[in-house]
């Protein structure tokens, strides 16, 4: 269990001159770190990572607090949230604390003790929280805090020089080994070269059929989508998949080579890096630019980075199983439909939450999506997972069809990766077919276990114009969503339909409510924010009023008007008002 | 918890009573839980006004009576009644439900849907007893006895047997009968006893041997006459001193056990004294200090509102302390 090296303090909240926050990166912990003065509450330090790692134990030893909590965070990207990885745990009793007994007291926390899906991902920095509301007498910190990596043992051998198929990785891009290590693992012999044709022999054979007549496969590693991840780790994350993405294309490229002669400059450029790593075992630096402390091998069992999801329809525990395989796989979750979410795993199409997304753009997906990039540990393209329309229209433009046409620009590639500009001889293709040993091979499409015959339906009317985008997966493909969104203006408002109303304006009312995002009560709670009636002023409007008095009573006309305007209008016009 | 009664004497019972009754009718009826709490909060708060209230504006002064209350209150204090009262309790459908709901299994829902089938009073339960639930059966049984309070006296010398036979078994338990007794109540509406056993922590694992073996002990004695359920924690039944000298048959009583782990005992313990009012105070306050409480624990929330680590409670005082609160005796929590 290698210790975490702290590299520096990046900002503290209230440190005493000589009890300085820098005391906690010395090894020696009879130097502690204490606030600057008796009375505070609340004191934080954040430290930062010498390189990016996940974090397995912490250790505090105390210096007089009663609270400590630890936040988890990156460097690159200064303005996210820190999330929780040590929940607020107890140092001292309020007893102790104002007897000042135990006051060093040095309590670890192993893995079962940190919040598990911060847990499994690497972080650069950290936040630690110590509060003492018991005690104003004293200064209080911590004498040191030391973070774990998760033991060696665990891991796959992480040291000797990473190969990326037919990549390899230098030395240097060091940091975090875990994921670089997952990616040795992934890419080793073991399982795919094995599972790929059986996957291929599954349900959808003939995908796979068409596909290696039309030479071309889409690799399924996914590039980041369309909002580009907040964090820079993200991009550079999403190269890890991107590095090694080239190979099964590059594969193929060889064997189909006679029909489709010269690819473009980015298939060039790939094949020739192709080709330069599977060739000598040279060193091929993969080539993100943008290094982050992060390397791009973190990336390896993020294959979900960039993915923001929001589930629906799932109970504890199945919804936390969902959440955390997710965001263990790089997604980032929301808990309700966000501007920036772009899948909705729902487990029933027609809910509010479901409307709402699929009126925003997203994709709905069933959440086998999820347990299948898991088991397979690699971005499925999420088509065959659709739920009910979502993105249906899409679909083809999805990705997996490449077309009949062999020709394979895949200009994704220089998009992606930009293998900064490595002239080099094409000649390498002829190398490759190494890389087939520890890539999955073509067919991996076929293994979704999509309708064979909707995923042909898909594939074969797809247009040559979608070819430039060929080999993506499954993402970014909002913008072609030929249905405008509807707006969202009743969000935040919950109905609730008081009264008579004939069947079929009930049921429009309804409609329009949820079409716009609104939500509806079966029943009067404090959660209603409208009433919507037909009736006169009633005196059970005023007890509803007492409860609430920010409730609003209007007719229905308003709703109606509402929707028929696509805006919300002054519901003055349409408030129920008592009779003078 | 269930059935609860109208607070005890006090100058205002005819406001507490009205508003009691309002407070029923809207959870029973309308299901309007907010209203119910509305209601109750004003009951409560009037209950403890030392004097006879004069007008509605005199009580809208006290927290938990707004304006429509006040209204009712200078409507009452006026005519001596309530329009919106005696309509409800002429509205036959909602007299009905509010009626059935006292019997015990029968919540708001099941009394609406017995309603609406047509069984309105207790001869129509019995009539249709094959409709009813075991649960249901036994309360019908007991009926008049459950509507029953149970004295401060016969609450204790329930206490001495329950704690008497639970020592006789394993002296390490502890028992705690908690609810309004706990509070001093002068009378109770029913038993709530709380159970632990060292043995028993919330990392261990399941042991409803413990409490099993207390509820067959008790049976034994001829203390627990009745089963209404029987978890791995909960035990819910009836039961009945035993008789007087003279000969005197007592009232059969509701009595709940609860097997708690010893972790988590005093958070029980705290949660099922009350008052709910209280609880609710409690947790307020808590909240502005940085903490949560629940029925089972106290954890400190962090920086960002994620709840932490369980903190260790051995007593009731712990939890005050946490949230530096003075602590207050049983007694003095009836708001």
């Amino acid at each position: 269990m290698p210790e975490i090296e702290l590299q520096h303090v990046v900002s503290v909240s209230s440190s005493d001159p000589t009890h300085c926050a820098e005391n906690l990166l010395r090894p020696e912990s009879y130097r502690p770190w204490r606030g600057a003065r008796a009375g505070e509450k609340q004191i934080c330090v954040v430290l930062q990572f010498a390189r990016e790692a996940r974090v397995h134990r912490i250790e505090v030893g105390n210096e007089g607090s009663a609270f400590v909590e630890v936040l988890a965070g990156a460097a690159a990207a200064p303005g996210q949230d820190f999330e929780v990885l040590l929940p607020a745990a107890a140092l001292l009793t309020p007893a102790e604390s104002r007897a000042g007994a135990g006051l060093r007291r040095v309590r670890a926390f192993g893995p079962q003790a940190l919040a598990r899906a911060a847990a499994q991902r690497a972080w650069d920095r950290v936040k630690v929280v110590c509060s003492q509301p018991y005690c104003q007498s004293r200064p209080f910190g911590l004498s040191f805090v030391r973070f774990h990596s998760p033991p060696e043992s665990e891991e796959p051998p992480p040291a000797p020089v990473t190969r990326l198929g037919p990549f390899t990785v230098r030395e240097d891009d060091g940091g975090a080994r875990r994921p670089g290590a997952l990616f040795y693992r992934r890419g080793g012999p073991p399982s795919p070269p094995a599972a790929a044709p059986q996957d291929a022999a599954g349900p959808s054979y003939a995908v796979a059929t068409l596909q290696a007549t039309s030479g071309e496969t889409p690799p399924t590693p996914a590039r980041p989508p369309k909002a580009g991840p907040r964090r820079p780790g993200g991009p550079s994350a999403a190269a890890g998949p991107g590095v090694r993405a080239p190979s099964p294309p590059a594969a193929t490229a060889a064997k189909r080579k006679p029909e489709a002669p010269e690819a473009n400059g980015g298939s060039a450029a790939k094949k020739e890096a192709a080709g330069k790593g599977g060739g000598g075992g040279g060193t091929v630096p993969p080539p993100p630019p943008a290094r982050t402390p992060g390397p791009p091998a973190a990336a390896a069992p993020r294959v979900l980075a960039g993915v923001v999801l929001v589930l629906s329809g799932f109970e504890n525990p199945l919804r936390s199983r969902l959440r955390d395989a997710a965001v263990a796989m790089g997604a980032r979750y929301r808990p309700d439909w966000t501007p920036d979410s772009t899948h909705l795993v729902c487990a029933f199409a027609r809910t509010p939450k479901a409307a709402r997304a699929r009126a925003l753009g997203g994709r709905l997906v069933s959440p086998a999506w999820i347990w299948d990039c898991q088991r397979q540990r690699r971005r499925l393209p999420c088509a065959p997972y659709l739920l009910d329309g979502s993105g249906s229209a899409s679909s083809a433009s999805d990705g997996e069809e490449p077309g009949e046409a062999p020709p394979p620009p895949r200009p994704r590639h220089a998009r992606k990766s930009p293998p900064p500009a490595q002239p080099g001889p094409s000649g390498g293709p002829a190398t490759p077919p190494c890389s087939d040993a520890d890539d999955p091979p073509p067919e991996r499409d076929g293994d979704e276990s999509g309708d064979t015959d909707d995923e042909l339906r898909r594939m074969v009317p797809a247009p040559p114009a979608d070819d430039p985008y060929g080999g993506s997966t499954d993402e970014n493909t909002d913008s072609d969503e030929p249905i405008p969104p509807l707006p969202d203006f009743f969000v935040d408002k919950t109905f609730f339909l008081y009264g008579d109303f004939a069947a079929p304006e009930r049921r429009l009312l309804q409609r329009y409510v949820t079409a716009f995002g609104g939500a509806l009560a079966p029943y009067m709670s404090e959660k209603v924010t409208h009433v919507v009636t037909a009736q006169d002023w009633d005196e059970t409007f005023e007890e509803a009023l007492d409860v609430n008095p920010s409730l609003s009573f209007v007719r229905p006309r308003w709703v109606l008007a509402c929707g028929e305007r696509l805006r919300l209008v002054p519901p003055q016009p349409f408030a129920v008002v008592p009779r003078a | 918890m269930s059935k609860r009664k109208a607070p005890q004497e006090s100058p205002n019972e005819g406001i507490t009573d009205f508003l009691t009754e309002l407070a029923n009718y809207e959870r029973n009826v309308n299901r309007a839980i907010h209203k119910y709490n509305a209601y109750r909060k004003a009951a409560s708060v009037i209950s403890r006004y030392p004097s006879k209230i004069r007008s509605g504006a005199e009580a809208k002064k006290l927290d938990g009576v707004g304006a429509k209350i006040a209204e009712k209150i200078d409507e009452f204090l006026s005519t001596g009644k309530l329009r919106k009262l005696e309509k409800i309790r002429q509205d036959d459908t909602s007299a009905s439900i509010n009626f059935l709901t006292r019997v015990t299994g029968i919540g708001p829902a099941a009394a609406r849907k017995f309603v609406e089938e047509g069984i309105k009073t207790l001869e129509d339960l019995r009539k249709n007893e094959h409709k009813l639930t075991h649960h249901q059966r036994i309360g019908l049984k007991y009926f008049e006895d459950f509507e029953k309070r149970i004295p401060r006296k016969e609450m204790l010398q329930m206490q001495e047997i329950v704690l008497k036979e639970v020592k006789k078994l394993d002296p390490n338990y502890i028992a705690t009968v908690c609810g309004s007794f706990r509070r001093g109540a002068e009378s109770s509406g029913d038993m709530d006893v709380l159970l632990t056993h060292p043995s028993f922590t919330s990392e261990s694992s399941k042991q409803s041997k413990l409490l099993h073996q207390v509820v067959e002990q008790l049976e034994g004695v001829g203390f627990v006459t009745d089963m209404l359920s029987k978890g791995d924690t909960k035990f819910m039944g009836v039961c009945q001193l035993p008789n007087k000298e003279d000969g005197t048959v007592y009232p059969h009583r509701r009595i709940d056990i609860r097997l708690i782990p010893k972790d988590q005992y005093y958070c029980g313990v705290l949660y099922f004294t009350g008052s709910d009012i209280f609880n609710k105070n409690m947790r307020t306050h808590a909240l502005e200090m940085g903490f949560t409480i629940n029925e089972y624990t106290i954890r400190p929330l962090g920086i960002t509102g994620v709840a932490g680590e369980a903190l260790p409670v051995e007593c009731e005082k712990d939890i005050f302390d946490y949230i530096q609160w003075k602590y207050r005796e049983p007694e003095d929590r009836s708001e």
